[in-house]
């Protein structure tokens, strides 16, 4: 299977450099700057000056280090490559925050006022048709991240398998962003999971309640400072104590 | 009980005076008209497969709309593992998917692996294939025949079980366990795999395919079983992209993506298998894909016995890999290496990084997204399960649909209620 099955884009060619670029370790720097795209294509490019040109004239020299990075394929490198020119793409378009690379992963992260646009521009002119997933990060116990809430939404795009991250930090008090649910039917039980876990509110979802939980839950269980184990556990049952005959009603 | 479609029935009449069934339909939810009843399907029905619940709005045996409820099983598994060290959530991973536990330690194993940036030499990777396919094999055929036994035949049920048997007993003989494997560890596995392995797993195969004769002989033609699964829960190309359907759902619908072909991972790179892919995308494409897949399955399973390589099963890194239990109660630099991973406090070094990597599970894409923050403790683990997505587009399946096409719909999503819940 070394061979692309899928559409592919002009590029093919540049990914001699590609594995230094990733292996380091990067660390997820949500690089809240605002200096939009000059410094949001230093950061992959640093590597890679030519990654954004036309196909490279000599595209077989492979990098010496002994990596694991040695073993991917050259269909690999190139859905890397492919990745990082649609997330450079989405950063230009929608005017995100900046771009962060992990293990050869995009993560795009944008200002919450700007999450459906950035999503509907990611769908409509970028490809990416499927929403693989919809999930949340609450980053209070983490250090370096601007808000403690964090919605990750995981795109995909079938027809040029590439994968994107795109990231919206909310803040603590006003835990709220916009809902996708009319661009992907996926976000609609996602997004609920991710209000029945955090408490974070999707506006204009058309059915913005629990999915998981019981509806009278009360509490948010994926919160950071909701407790493992202890609270809310027997709540909502009468109990039988030691020594007692009959429930009280 | 605030919920008044949970109102107990079965009164006798002076309990309940008799109002028009109008007004007695309105009690129970305003706007509901004469002709709509609403009727509870689960949690507990013999059909439903584990604990779901959907409340079939119906208007004489039709059923216009449908709200999937779940949750009932709930187990806050992101939570747990956010309190557990990477190895050891590994068993709470089995209880995800108990229809093919050895695809959900792979997948989480891999993800950890790819965010430690650590490579399984190749025999590992290749008895974890070998496991996942089995697993891929047993999850299909248990799921083809349950979804005959819901419409009637119930022998194919119990040839599935019987085959499926002895790929629990290669299990057993790999992992000790049966049902719940925890077979792997990061950067590799628990043990090596016995010598009678291979052999097992060839002696399998044959049976395999008498199986899926038979099964195909009993169903295929089956006027009965093509009545009540020809165009019904239809889910169309553009339905399954937009509600997120992956693996055996969306190729059944005409979506031609296989994680394994497509991002290849492990060792799948090196094998040679084809996709199927069917377009009808209605209850009976799923069926005639299981099957196909089961016997691509095969054929990966039978290249990887061909290939199985000599050597360390597992990555030749102390600082993160378990060492062997033998060495552990025999050699002081493994007791030490051992110690210090188990010990509250130590353990793996992560980077610090949010990784998301998928697997082809039986049921669609497994993803495990993971923020590693330099403890051996996940700071957030996060799994995409494919039932989830894929249950939720069952409302576009049956609604419009008949009752009974409910049942034979159900089966064929083969919804894994631990998975879907978490």
């Amino acid at each position: 299977m070394t061979d692309e099955p899928k559409a592919r884009g002009a590029e093919g060619g540049p990914m001699e450099k590609k594995s230094e670029s990733s292996a380091p370790t990067g660390g997820v720097t949500p690089s809240p700057q605002s200096a939009p795209a000059a410094q949001a294509a230093a950061q992959p490019a640093a590597a890679t000056p030519q990654s954004t040109s036309p196909p490279g004239p000599q595209s077989t020299t492979p990098p010496a280090p002994p990596s694991p990075a040695e073993l991917r394929s050259e269909a690999r490198k190139r859905r890397v490559v492919r990745e990082q020119e649609l997330a450079q793409k989405l950063v230009e378009k929608a005017g995100a925050q900046g771009r962060a690379s992990f293990r050869d992963q995009e993560t795009v992260t944008i200002d919450r006022e700007k999450a459906f646009e950035t999503l509907r521009i990611a769908k409509e002119s970028l490809g990416f048709d499927m929403l693989a997933d919809v999930t949340a990060v609450d980053y209070s116990k983490l250090e370096g991240h601007p808000e403690r809430f964090a919605v990750i939404w995981n795109l995909l795009s079938l027809s040029q398998e590439c994968r994107l991250r795109v990231k919206a930090y909310l803040p603590e008090d006003d835990p709220t962003v916009a809902t996708a649910s009319s661009l992907w039917a996926a976000a609609d039980w996602g997004e609920r999971e991710v209000y029945d876990m955090f408490g974070i509110e999707f506006k204009g979802h058309p059915n913005m309640k629990r999915i998981l939980m019981p509806d009278d839950y009360g509490s948010f269980p994926l919160r950071k400072d909701y407790p493992l184990r202890g609270r809310g556990e027997r709540d909502n049952f009468t109990v039988l104590k030691r020594g007692q005959k009959e429930l009280e009603s | 009980m605030s919920d008044p479609r949970m109102r107990p029935t079965g009164l006798a009449d002076e309990e309940m005076p008799l109002a028009p069934f109008g007004e007695r339909a309105a009690s129970i939810e305003p706007g509901l008209s004469e002709q709509e009843m609403v009727i509870n399907f689960g949690p507990q029905h013999p059909a439903t497969h584990g604990t779901l619940r959907l409340v079939l709005h119906l208007e004489g045996e039709r059923v216009k709309r449908v709200e999937p409820e779940i949750g009932y099983l709930h187990t806050g598994f992101e939570k747990f593992g956010e309190s557990r060290t990477y190895n050891q959530f590994i068993v709470t991973t089995d209880r995800m998917n108990y229809m093919s536990a050895m695809c959900n330690n792979v997948g989480y194993a891999m993800a950890i692996e790819e965010l430690l940036g650590i490579q399984v030499p190749p025999r590992g990777q290749f008895i974890r294939t070998i496991m996942y396919e089995l697993s891929r094999i047993s999850d299909h055929i248990l799921s083809v025949g349950l979804q005959a036994m819901d419409l009637g035949a119930f022998s194919v049920m119990l040839w599935a079980f019987i085959e499926r048997e002895k790929l629990y007993d290669v299990f057993e003989l790999a992992s000790g366990g049966r049902l719940t494997t925890s077979y792997t560890r990061i950067g590799g596995l628990a043990y090596d795999a016995p010598d009678d392995l291979v052999p097992r797993v060839r002696s399998f195969l044959p049976r395999l395919k008498t199986l899926l004769t038979e099964i195909e002989g009993a169903l295929s033609h089956n006027r009965i079983f093509l009545d009540r699964t020809k165009d019904v829960g239809v889910l169309t190309r553009e339905d399954a992209i937009a509600f997120g359907v992956t693996g055996p759902l969306a190729r059944a619908s005409g979506v031609d993506r296989d994680l394994r072909r497509d991002r290849p991972y492990g060792i799948y790179e090196e094998l040679k298998f084809d996709v199927p892919v069917h377009e009808e995308g209605d209850v009976y494409a799923r069926y005639l894909q299981r099957i196909a897949e089961v016997r691509e399955a095969s054929r990966i399973v039978e290249q990887c016995l061909d290939k199985l390589p000599e050597g360390p099963v597992n990555a030749l890194d102390n600082k993160v890999v378990l060492p062997d239990k033998d060495a552990v109660y025999t050699r002081m630099e493994s007791l030490i290496h051992h110690f210090m991973l188990e010990m509250p406090g130590h353990g793996v070094k992560t980077p610090k990084g949010e990784v998301y990597h998928a697997t082809e599970s039986p049921n669609g894409e497994l993803g495990w997204f993971v923020i590693g923050d330099g403890t051996a403790v996940p700071y957030r683990l996060r799994c995409r399960p494919p039932s989830f997505y894929n249950y939720q587009a069952i409302q576009r399946m049956i609604g419009g649909s008949l009752v009974s096409d409910v049942v034979s719909c159900l089966g064929s999503v083969n919804v894994i209620a631990g998975e879907l819940d978490r």
